[in-house]
């Protein structure tokens, strides 16, 4: 019994002793007393709280995803062929590689419609993989220096004024390329200018090449590269396009369709609730999981701590014998719940975070998500949220048991206890 | 020795996961490599998997030996130590001993590569562990202790 080696102790030890007989010192010693019973509770709240913890900030970084992403994008309509979209989605999204074209004059036309504020067109092209001529497997988007709002603002912050060459290029955070390398694609050689913030989306497996160079890249494929590139200089691959302030973007697009049936037109809101699809049915199975693991921690605990209280009745009957008040076993009860599950709790976020750092890029493979973390600041508060409900949730399952016991006269409890 | 057969059969299982990683659980990439001879060879992550199935199945058998022999804490000590080496190495494969592709989106980067790193770290948590206990029953009983 807890307080009964530290009441030995009290006789053998002085005052130093007995000054360690309180409430902290008790509870840690009855969670150390039976170690396996602690080590199951603390595990079953740690896996409910790492749980929770993960899918939470999953989705949190999804969003700061699409909105960093769509903010850098700065369009708020993308038009692209009819049966594309889907390919579009993947590409802005996902960066992944992929190539179809339409007539450039579609740019134009767009631009003639009444809201249309800009529009820039960009050309895709992928590279070859496994061919000599080239160096590696990625995405290339031709843009247009003159009139682009994607890559542009970032241009003018970060060449000092100057504009891009026609050999220079700007690519993703994900691309394994530093400012100054060089490589060759078709063969035909570029220097990189820039490296791109992250946004978690596209963007950042994406290599931007001045349409001009592409061009010329293209021009000169044929006789440099294994495979020729066949891209027409009049074909685009879409349009992105930008509102006039109090423009409707869904009003726009719609225009758009309505105008050249052989388009089709994307708004922002179309690319967030495409991911929301892909991310749905995961999400569920996670939220189910999540509030059934909740619920067997939340009656265990109830559970347990019911049979740990009618266990140790004549121990608190000899507690109260010696002087402890009603609020002392009240508060000792709660604490040594709360102290589990508190443990369990921090436990939990710790292994969630390790683990969701560790497979970040396999989650966003395998569920095909965008996926940014939030600001720190977002993420500290989130862990304190979490470990606060986890202590909260422990104290409040043994809030029966604890009042119970705390209200029973020492003697009836010593006697109930034998 | 307190609970020298969990461990034994932890380090065990871990050193089973070691070897499944790369090659079942989360495989390394399949592709060929071209060369400037225009042979093609495995890729590095490849070579990384074969090293782990070799140092998973020893921390499997350190596992068995710590299970059946483990009582001793002299013993106890050694193959914990052993155990706490291996998950250095489990760890140092994929890291800086043989590494894995290039390109971060790479199968092997995104999951054998982290879901190493966290097993070999497990590994060197358990052999840590484990020596400390060993050294703690096998060290000599204090004054104060002897006294009582």
């Amino acid at each position: 019994m807890a307080c009964g080696r530290a009441a030995n102790r009290v006789s053998g030890g002085g005052i130093e002793s007995m000054s360690r007989l309180n409430l902290r010192y008790i509870i840690i010693q009855n969670l150390k007393r039976k170690p396996y019973r602690t080590l199951a509770l603390a595990v079953f709240v740690m896996m409910a709280t790492g749980t929770l913890f993960a899918a939470t900030l999953t989705l949190r970084a999804v969003q700061t995803s699409l909105q960093v992403g769509l903010e850098r994008l700065g369009a708020d309509v993308i038009v692209v062929p009819r049966g594309q979209q889907i390919t579009a989605q993947e590409a802005f999204i996902v960066g992944q590689p992929t190539t179809f074209y339409m007539d450039q004059r579609v740019e134009q036309e767009i631009a003639a419609l009444p809201g249309v504020g800009r529009v820039s067109a960009q050309v895709f092209a992928q590279t070859l993989t496994n061919a000599s001529c080239c160096f590696g497997e990625f995405f290339l988007v031709g843009f247009d220096p003159r009139n682009d709002f994607t890559i542009s603002p970032w241009l003018a912050t970060h060449l000092a004024g100057r504009a891009i060459a026609p050999d220079e290029i700007v690519v993703g955070d994900r691309i394994l390329l530093r400012p100054g390398e060089t490589v060759y694609f078709y063969g035909s050689y570029f220097k990189v200018a820039g490296v791109l913030a992250p946004t978690g989306m596209g963007i950042d497996r994406t290599v931007f090449v001045p349409i001009e160079g592409m061009r010329q890249m293209i021009a000169a494929s044929p006789t440099r590269a294994e495979k020729p590139l066949t891209i027409a200089p009049d074909q685009v691959s879409v349009v992105l396009v930008k509102a006039q302030p109090g423009a409707n973007p869904n009003e726009l697009a719609e225009q758009i369709e309505r105008k050249n049936a052989d388009l089709h037109a994307l708004t922002a809101s179309h690319m967030i609730l495409a991911v929301s699809k892909q991310f749905a049915n995961s999400l569920g199975v996670i939220v189910a999981v999540i509030a059934i693991w909740w619920l067997m921690a939340l009656v265990a605990i109830a559970l347990v701590f019911t049979l740990i209280v009618n266990e140790r009745q004549r121990e608190i009957g000899l507690l109260r014998a010696m002087g402890a008040r009603q609020g002392f076993v009240f508060r000792l009860i709660v604490g040594e719940a709360a102290g589990l599950t508190g443990l369990g709790g921090a436990i939990g976020v710790i292994v969630g975070a390790i683990l969701l750092v560790s497979f970040q890029g396999l989650l966003e493979q395998r569920l095909r998500i965008p996926f940014l973390f939030p600001t720190p600041f977002e993420t500290i508060a989130l862990i304190a949220l979490l470990i606060g409900l986890a202590l909260g949730s422990g104290a409040a399952a043994v809030l029966q048991p604890a009042f119970r016991i705390s209200r029973l006269e020492p003697y009836e409890a010593i006697r109930q206890g034998e | 020795m307190k609970g020298f057969k969990i461990v034994g059969i932890l380090v065990a299982v871990v050193g089973v996961l070691v070897a499944l990683t790369p090659t079942v659980l989360l495989p390394v990439c399949q592709e060929l490599v071209k060369t400037a001879m225009g042979a093609f060879v495995p890729m590095r992550c490849h070579y990384t998997a074969q090293a782990e199935i070799a140092v998973g199945g020893l921390l499997a058998f350190v596992g068995v030996l710590l299970f059946v022999y483990g009582d001793g804490a002299k013993i106890n000590g050694v193959l914990n130590a052993i155990v706490f080496a291996l998950g250095g190495v489990v760890t140092l494969i994929p890291t800086v001993l043989i590494g894995t592709c290039g390109a971060p989106d790479r199968a092997c980067n995104v999951g054998a590569k982290p879901a190493l790193i966290l097993l070999g770290a497990l590994t060197m948590l358990i052999g840590a562990g484990g020596v400390w206990q060993a050294w703690r029953a096998g060290a000599p009983p204090t004054a104060s202790a002897a006294a009582a």
